[in-house]
């Protein structure tokens, strides 16, 4: 369980209660979290400055949708982990992610997150 | 026995006497020469009666014209002539006859006149204008019911088509109705097209009926079609033919992708909540919590959250009032009679009511336990206003408890104005503080105006 200690995990997610909890859970396995940010231009102004080794996205923002901010990470081959409540369809992207289904649990996303940085 | 090679007048009297259909010899002038018993017995009163009587004034008026032309040309002939037509019988009932005619000749060879019988066939025409009326009424039901038809040649592919099917297809309506398998094939959609060749293909092969949703590209749109098709084979050697139905199906396709799609944003709300009471157990059922208290303090979030969704399903998740979200929020906490709340009529959008009210949840919980409505003479007023009209439009509220016990500032801040500080600043965008001020807790937010409250 200590893969993740020290790792800079960017959380993007729009509902304030579950952006705190994925803090806490991100806390609780060594990871420093970015952000969190609650919305897509907040997401997109995180991803620009700071390094970061991972990141967790929420597919569905409010309005917009975190692929376009997927895509600006993949570009830097940040390793992608989405969060979906739409079970484990995410639609058309050219991303190669994790995907998680919501609700998640710490376990869920300590795997999650250590698979996708071995992929990355 | 010896039959004579003549037979007699008085034979031949006999012989039409008992034929059971009318029969008559007339003249060169026209006149009747000779009728038998069926004659008289149509045409009703006694023999000479019936010689006399000129048969155009029993004719239906509306056949009148046309036997007249076909009786002149019949007769002028000199060849054998068929007519047919109603005639009033002596009861006075219209009855369809069809009579053959055909030149007597005399010994000489000279044109004499004409043998004529007559056949009731009027049972005959009933039958045709039966099945005239139920063929029509089939076709009416079956047009009525947005169906069209088609029927085709399997050699040539092609037929008649119903006039409703050209309009189906959005094709122009043609006299002769006609229309081939090709016709359609152009209309159907080129991701559907596999399925309708394959489909059409079986039937005529092996004369599999088919029953198939497919898209068409017309010049007005896309549409959703049902198409049954099948073969029919004769057993007397006539070619088999191809004949089906089809129907607009789009406003049921349309419904359809309808429902999925609620089905599927009800699914992804459900698993939204589903995260969000997870992130509330994580964050109420710490390991140095009283349990006891920590399940107080989780059923009443998930009661406010509870509240939160219901004045958004009464609302249909429009934008819900401001004063509604806070009145309900507070309802279960202290005396109605503690709280003011003052403020314009405001719209707040769906997810943020939902923050707002699990905000002045988390402030009304720390007020009926520690604060202001701890006590009988503690009171509580929520304010809130917008600054319209000068610059970028923003929201102000104001939640200030007075009358209460002294206030200390907590030793750590804990979930609740976690949440409030946080959670209710990231989703309106703006700044939250909570202040633990001596003469009762104070909590201000203050952020851009959501672009559902704007006028």
């Amino acid at each position: 369980m200590r893969q993740l200690t020290g790792k800079r995990v960017l959380v993007v997610e729009d509902e304030p209660i579950v952006a705190m909890c994925l803090e806490d859970i991100l806390t609780d396995l060594g990871c420093e979290v970015v952000g969190p940010a609650y919305s897509l231009p907040q997401g997109l102004a995180q991803a620009e400055d700071g390094r970061i080794d991972a990141a967790i996205l929420d597919v569905n923002l409010g309005p917009d949708t975190s692929l376009a901010l997927a895509d600006a990470l993949a570009a830097r081959a940040v390793p992608i982990v989405f969060a979906t409540g739409y079970g484990h369809t995410l639609g058309p992207t050219a991303v190669a992610a994790e995907v998680l289904s919501k609700p998640y649990t710490a376990a869920e996303i300590n795997d999650a997150l250590v698979r996708a940085l071995q992929g990355g | 026995m010896q039959v004579t090679d003549r037979i007699t007048a008085g034979d031949f009297r006999l012989i039409a006497d008992s034929a059971p259909v009318p029969m008559w010899v007339t003249d060169l002038n026209r006149r009747r020469s000779f009728v038998n018993k069926a004659y008289v017995g149509f045409v009703g009163g006694d023999y000479a009666d019936a010689t006399a009587l000129d048969w155009r004034t029993i004719i239906h008026p509306e056949d009148a014209a046309r036997i007249t032309a076909e009786s002149t040309a019949g007769e002028a002939s000199l060849g054998t002539f068929t007519l047919e037509a109603r005639y009033r019988r002596a009861d006075g009932e219209w009855r369809w006859l069809q009579s053959v005619s055909q030149p007597r000749w005399g010994s000489g060879g000279e044109h004499d006149g004409f043998i004529g019988v007559a056949h009731d066939v009027t049972e005959r025409h009933e039958a045709e204008a039966s099945l005239r009326q139920s063929a029509e009424s089939l076709r009416l039901a079956i047009e009525g019911a947005g169906m069209a038809t088609w029927e085709a040649d399997l050699r040539t592919a092609r037929g008649r088509w119903s006039p409703n099917r050209f309009d189906l297809l959005g094709y122009p309506r043609t006299d002769d109705h006609s229309g081939s398998v090709d016709d359609w094939l152009a209309r159907v959609h080129p991701d559907d097209e596999g399925i309708a060749r394959d489909a059409v293909a079986r039937c005529f092969g092996q004369g599999e009926p088919y029953n198939i949703d497919y898209r068409i590209r017309r010049p007005d749109g896309i549409r959703w079609l049902q198409s049954h098709g099948s073969r029919i084979d004769y057993r007397d050697g006539r070619p088999s033919r191809f004949v089906g139905v089809s129907f607009d199906i789009t406003e049921r396709k349309t419904a359809e992708a309808r429902q999925q799609l609620l089905i599927d944003e009800l699914n992804h709300r459900v698993k939204n909540m589903l995260a969000i009471v997870q992130g509330i157990a994580h964050q109420t059922l710490k390991p140095d919590v009283d349990p006891l208290a920590a399940r107080a303090a989780f059923e009443g979030r998930l009661a406010a959250l509870a509240a939160a969704h219901n004045l958004l399903t009464d609302q249909h998740w429009s934008p819900v009032p401001m004063r509604r979200v806070i009145e309900e929020t507070i309802a279960p906490h202290g005396r109605p009679q503690a709280f003011r709340l003052a403020g314009p009529d405001l719209l707040v959008a769906p997810k943020t009511a939902v923050s707002i009210a699990l905000a002045i949840h988390e402030l009304a919980t720390n007020a009926v336990k520690y604060g202001a409505l701890s006590v009988a003479q503690g009171s509580v007023a929520v304010d809130w206003s917008t600054n319209a009209g000068e610059g970028e439009q923003r929201l102000r509220m104001e939640w200030r408890e007075r009358g209460g016990p002294s206030v200390a500032a907590p030793a750590r801040r804990g979930f609740g104005t976690r949440m409030i500080e946080r959670g209710l600043a990231a989703e309106l965008n703006g700044t939250v503080s909570v202040t633990f001020a001596a003469e009762g807790v104070r909590c201000v937010v203050d952020a851009p105006l959501p672009a559902e409250g704007r006028g």
